[in-house]
């Protein structure tokens, strides 16, 4: 009878020890900086269209698990019309594009000046308010220079801010980014493999250095990019550079 | 021996047991806190009675619960919701204590999934709960759950909470001006600022409130709806920078209030504000940056008190405006960028020296831009700024990425 009574005393130390043990959770929710997740997320979603990026952030908890209650995350707005059509996108590892979880609630405070668009997550990952893209065009044609094949290519701007990142297995001579605004300032960067083997990079990487955008793109209409070789600059000698 | 390492090891699966059952307590929130879902009916209005049956039932628990949350996730049941709100003010429950929530889905620790049509009561039966005193937004005093409506001259109304100003020592202002009037006894000064075309300023009016009091108001103008084709846009004056600016986001809605039409104008913080109607086939304009180049700002000033910013269209290489007149004392300030990434300023400049050059637009029809929220047509003509840089400052700009 003793020994079970030590026994019981036994099993109930080792679940206080249990208790005690497990470690406390630890979130952390960061804001993800244009440059952080530009050139490792593009912004499509699962339907292969370009979304425009609002704000970018990262939930990551120590262990790894989701959390019983959950973070809420707030994006200040003045009112519903400054982001119309919101939604909360989350990144989807394997299908490396962005899914769509909910759309966020728009709250206004009556005793403060703005209003604020709410949303909550409980699970570690990479989250974003996203804007659909209204426009119905089919695109930026990227064309290689004849004998040349294109291996990868990078697109990002801001305003609305996009980014597209592609690495093709196969090298292929004529490539279509389903973006549909260009921004003049914004960054394009494309990786050409000629057929001696040598790889070569834009001379220019603003976007506005090789299109012209002055008449905009038309609706559903598409933008197509022909690459010359004398817009080309070989990437050994830049990184000699 | 064999018995009792039976007995042993029957003993620590017991406590084995225990630990889960003692740590999925421990994570359960659902059984921390007790809820009642009311759906709404056809009536928001009036709830059911096995919903003030579940409240009356529980009204005791709630009393000693710090608080009772009544949680909506769609617009369309906030009635319903201010009703619940009610029964647990006459079942006793301190109003302090009483919280109105409008939340997603599954973002109230209750883990209940509300939908349309749904109400949520939950409160904690157990334990601390503690709530930000800003998510609070619900004030159950039924006087605050109606708006009020001053009528002031020329018809304006001002339309405020009484509850938002219970503890101000007072309540803010509304007087009209009327930019047709000269004989209106403002400021030589005012009259300065008034700098744009009578004729485009649809209202004019000064808003006076405490000087930390920033809580939106609204203001209701007599609007007729024959003027729906015209665009409206809200300026303020801004006194540090002593122009005249668009208030951003703060649109102008029209509302029927009283079988009559009213603008509302969301007003937060004292000042001069006009409400300018303007046509977007006229008031439209167009500026384009020279080839191989796009702006990265541009903005128009008239005299000191006026300064409009453009809105990038084009990737920007073209900046839309949306003016009350076109004159020829207007200036224009901008900065582009080349494709080398170089930008380069340009000074004060007068508007003839600078977008003298006309052109034609091929694609007027097609394409728009958003201008402060309005999309606005692109106009058939449009200027082009000369690559020329009186004042020109050049710098490097740094890399996107």
């Amino acid at each position: 009878m003793k020994k079970r009574a030590l026994i019981m005393m036994v099993c109930f130390l080792i679940c206080k020890v249990a208790i005690s043990q497990t470690p406390q959770e630890t979130s952390d929710l960061r804001i993800l900086s244009f440059d952080e997740w530009s050139n490792k997320y593009s912004t499509l979603d699962d339907k292969n269209k370009i979304i425009n990026a609002v704000s970018i952030c990262e939930l990551t908890i120590d262990g790894k698990r989701c959390l019983d209650n959950p973070v809420e995350v707030k994006l200040n707005a003045d009112s519903k019309m400054e982001f119309k059509n919101l939604l909360w996108y989350r990144w989807d590892i394997q299908k490396k594009r962005w899914v769509k979880e909910s759309s966020p609630k728009f709250r206004i405070d009556r005793n403060k000046k703005n209003g604020a668009y709410y949303t909550a997550i409980n699970c570690p990952g990479v989250y974003g308010f996203f804007c659909p893209d209204e426009k119905l065009n089919s695109g930026l044609n990227i064309i290689a220079p004849s004998g040349c094949k294109i291996l990868t290519v990078s697109v990002a701007q801001k305003n609305p801010s996009t980014a597209y990142n592609a690495l093709y297995e196969k090298p292929t001579s004529k490539i279509n980014i389903p973006v549909s605004d260009l921004q003049f300032a914004g960054f394009i960067d494309v990786e050409i493999i000629d057929k001696a083997g040598k790889h070569y990079g834009l001379k220019k990487n603003l976007i506005g250095a090789h299109i012209d955008l002055r008449n905009g793109f038309d609706r559903c209409e598409s933008m197509n990019l022909k690459i010359s070789r004398n817009d080309l600059i070989e990437k050994q000698n830049l990184s000699n550079k | 021996m064999k018995r009792q390492i039976k007995v042993n090891a029957v003993l620590f699966m017991l406590g084995a047991l225990s630990i889960l059952s003692f740590k999925s307590n421990a994570s359960d929130t659902t059984k921390v806190y007790k809820n009642i879902l009311v759906d709404v009916g056809r009536k928001p209005e009036v709830l059911d009675s096995a919903a003030i049956d579940a409240i009356r039932t529980a009204s005791n628990d709630m009393f000693a619960a710090d608080f009772v949350t009544v949680v909506y996730s769609d617009e369309s049941d906030k009635k319903c919701a201010d009703k619940l709100g009610y029964l647990l003010l006459a079942e006793g429950i301190p109003p302090s204590r009483i919280a109105m929530e409008q939340t997603a889905l599954t973002t109230n620790p209750a883990g209940k999934i509300i939908k349309s049509g749904q109400v949520l009561v939950y409160y904690k039966a157990s334990g601390v709960e503690k709530k930000n005193p800003t998510t609070l937004v619900y004030n159950p005093d039924p006087l605050c759950a109606k708006d009020t409506l001053i009528k002031l001259e020329n018809g304006y109304s001002l339309k405020y909470r009484i509850c938002d100003y219970l503890l101000k020592s007072g309540v803010p202002a509304v007087r009209s001006i009327d930019p047709y009037n000269n004989n209106e006894k403002f400021s030589e000064t005012l009259e300065k600022y008034n700098t744009v075309d009578a004729s485009s300023i649809l209202a004019f009016f000064k808003i006076e409130k405490l000087a930390n009091d920033t809580i939106m108001d609204e203001v209701l103008i007599p609007y007729k709806t024959s003027m729906s084709t015209k665009l409206l846009t809200m300026e303020y004056f801004d006194a540090n920078s002593r122009m005249w600016l668009p208030a951003q986001f703060k649109y102008p809605r029209k509302a029927i209030n009283e079988r009559q039409s009213y603008l509302c104008c969301p007003v937060s913080t004292s000042g001069y504000y006009r409400i300018m109607a303007l046509d977007q086939n006229k008031n439209a304009l167009l500026i384009r940056a020279p080839k191989g180049t796009a702006f990265t700002s541009a903005s128009i000033q008239k005299s000191v008190y006026c300064n409009w910013e453009g809105t990038p269209v084009n990737g920007g290489t073209a900046m839309l405006f949306l003016l009350p007149k076109l004159t020829d004392d207007m200036t224009v300030q901008y900065s582009i960028i080349d494709d080398n990434g170089k930008i380069k300023y340009s000074g004060v400049q007068d508007w003839e020296h600078m977008v003298g050059h006309q052109f034609k637009i091929k694609t007027s029809s097609k394409n728009y831009g958003v201008v402060h929220g309005l999309k606005v047509n692109f106009p058939a003509k449009g200027y082009q700024v000369y690559d020329d840089f009186d004042n020109e400052k050049t710098v490097t700009l740094k890399q996107i990425k």
